[in-house]
């Protein structure tokens, strides 16, 4: 399978001010051009407040996000017209960077829904099957065993949000992952066990794309390709080689060598936008 | 008993001959199913006199419900057992209900009104004894304007989990008052409030800490829709040397459609420094990343909404789900108000 994503403009509205209630739109994707193919692992990088996380919600169909100008398709077919739970169902699947709380909905519950449509109407899952790979895929990811019977992220600690998305992940099976900074908020063990278990997904109908900061979650999981996003844009491609770099040099040598200044989008974080929220907490330290 | 004949396959979907069980017609025992009948006793015109308990003066409303009440029907629970309670009121009617929890003993009432098709008032009172344990669902589903009271009185060391669904049919009038009046007393009191009547609907809390290291947690889920009204108090009181105590309130209110209301009115009253409080109330439309969250998991949107306002009455209802038949009963009706 293949989802390609071509020339993709984005814009999200922000309220100049809350009394008159004004909105202004600010362009965060300026022409993203990229392509997945099942049976690779790709891997975005890039500065904070580039457009990382808003790539990956548009992929999704966050609705607070306009798509202005260009394309996404999966296996040619127009992924922009489809609605959120159509994309999932087609084998997109988005991990949160942070994963909303639910009250009252077990987790065991929700995941068993979302298996559920996946089949249709006519076929029902085994609750037996799904009770052995429930169990499996927790075991596997080393969460307490009665998280399943929990309702969806209420009281979890951030590592244990990331896990379940992880878990999501793999009870679903999608196509396309998209892990956005599944890393952050984990300890050293437990980003072995989310990148080793990201890792085993690895397989010609699955291809993940990680967005991270850094090196160590990428040390577990063997990725193909690695893209540099700098202010709304996939500046470079390449492979692992990459990754060193940026983890040594940091973003400054993008200038040198493209011409490119990996600048933080001022506008973007100066406005109350909901969303890329690592890259505001990066601002507000900035400020102080 | 001529009401209860008219609508007995109705009831006889939520209750066991192989259960402890008792139904009420205007506040008058109509039928008893005690198991063992030295667990229970059950007798007419006495009610609880909360002076004795706890120094408490009853309110004047009250006084003059215990008054003008037909039955004052008072029930005493002397083992461990589950006890369930229906209510049928076909007759304008002024009911007290007492129960008195001994001692060290673990006890789940089970409290449905249902078919309450008459204006009427209840009073309902219960006495959890020291280190006693009491689990009490209840179900309300009335079909005309109540003016319900429940009072709770909780002694050392005895524990309480208060589990109350509210899905009437008009106007409705809750006030409950919990009184932990001894030492290491602990509530924990779930109550969830559905208002799809376009009437107005008044739910009033009120916790008292009276001793010291008592604990108490509350939680409000108010689902209104269809033009309709909810008014929720919650108000945690803490008197003068219940030290070390612990308080915790919370309401959420969530809004189906653009001309329902809810009014949330959180209040601490707290008279001693040695004490942990803390009470939030949140009152808003469906979250729409809630929303985006369980549909980029492939389900619909309408789905996806259900399984929101679901995820409200779950924590309540799953209080009962271990009896399938009024699991069902109760989610039956509560789905078509949703």
């Amino acid at each position: 399978m293949k989802l390609v994503i071509k020339d993709l403009h984005v814009n999200v509205e922000t309220k100049e001010n809350v009394e008159n209630n004004k909105t202004t739109s600010i362009e965060i994707l300026k022409g993203v051009n990229l392509e997945l193919n099942t049976g690779e692992m790709h891997a975005i990088m890039g500065p904070n407040g580039t457009g990382k996380s808003t790539l990956a919600s548009v992929i999704m169909g966050d609705p607070r996000y306009i798509v202005t100008q260009g394309e996404i398709t999966l296996d040619g077919e127009d992924v922009l017209t489809m609605s959120v739970d159509e994309r999932s169902r087609k084998g997109i699947f988005l991990a949160m960077q942070y994963p909303n709380e639910i009250q009252g909905i077990t987790n065991s519950d929700f995941i068993k829904s979302a298996m559920q449509v996946r089949l249709g109407k006519d076929k029902h899952i085994s609750l037996f099957k799904f009770i052995k790979e429930m169990e499996k895929s927790v075991s596997e990811l080393k969460m307490n065993s009665d998280l399943p019977h929990r309702y969806i992220n209420e009281g979890f600690s951030g590592g244990e949000k990331k896990r379940n998305e992880i878990l999501q992940m793999k009870m679903l099976k999608p196509n396309f992952a998209i892990l956005d900074e599944i890393d952050s908020g984990l300890d050293v063990d437990a980003l072995k066990i989310v990148g080793e278990n990201v890792d085993a997904m690895k397989g010609e109908n699955f291809c993940s794309l990680i967005i991270t900061h850094y090196q160590r979650l990428l040390d577990y999981i063997n990725v193909d390709h690695v893209h540099i996003m700098v202010d709304g844009r996939i500046v470079l491609s390449g492979g692992k080689e990459l990754i060193q770099k940026i983890d040594q040099e940091g973003y400054d040598w993008i200038k040198a060598e493209l011409g490119i200044d990996p600048k933080i989008n001022q506008e973007y974080l100066t406005r109350s936008v909901s969303l890329g929220s690592c890259a505001l907490n990066t601002n507000n330290s900035e400020k102080k | 008993m001529k009401y209860f004949r008219e609508h007995i396959d109705e009831f006889s979907k939520i209750y066991k001959e192989s259960e402890n069980y008792i139904i009420f017609n205007d506040g008058k025992p109509i039928r008893e199913n005690i198991l063992n009948e030295e667990d229970v006793e059950v007798s007419l015109d006495e009610s609880l006199d909360p002076r004795d308990i706890c120094e408490v003066e009853r309110c004047d409303a009250e006084k003059k419900l215990i008054k003008n009440a037909k039955f004052n029907v008072n029930v005493k629970i002397h083992k461990p057992l589950q006890l369930k309670l229906i209510h049928l009121n076909d007759d304008e009617a002024t009911v007290t209900f007492s129960f008195e929890i001994d001692p060290k003993i673990e006890v789940k009432i089970i409290d449905i009104y249902t078919r309450v098709d008459i204006k009427s008032h209840i009073l309902n009172e219960i006495l959890v004894n020291d280190r006693a344990k009491l689990d009490y669902f209840s179900f309300s589903r009335c079909e005309k304007s109540i003016e319900h009271k429940m009072n709770v009185y909780i002694d050392s060391r005895a524990n309480v989990n208060l589990y109350n669904l509210m899905a009437n049919e008009d106007e409705y009038r809750f006030n409950c008052n919990v009184y932990l009046f001894d030492k290491f007393s602990k509530l924990n009191q779930y109550n969830t409030l559905i208002n799809n009547t376009k009437k107005d609907q008044e739910f009033t809390y009120k916790v008292h800490h009276l001793a010291k290291s008592s604990i108490s947690q509350m939680r409000n889920n108010a689902i209104c829709n269809s033009d309709s009204f909810i008014v929720i108090n919650t108000d945690g009181i803490i008197k003068k040397d219940a030290i070390e105590t612990d308080l915790n309130q919370k309401i959420k209110g969530i809004l189906l459609d653009e001309k329902s209301n809810i009014i949330a009115n959180p209040v601490l009253h707290i008279d001693e420094y040695d004490c942990k409080a803390g009470h939030g109330a949140g009152v808003g439309a469906i979250d729409e990343a809630d929303l985006f969250y369980l549909m980029s998991r492939g389900i619909e949107k309408n789905d996806a909404v259900k399984l929101i306002v679901y995820g409200y009455i779950e924590p309540v209802i799953s209080f009962v789900k271990e009896d399938e038949e009024l699991t069902n009963y109760i989610s039956e009706i509560i789905f078509k108000k949703i």
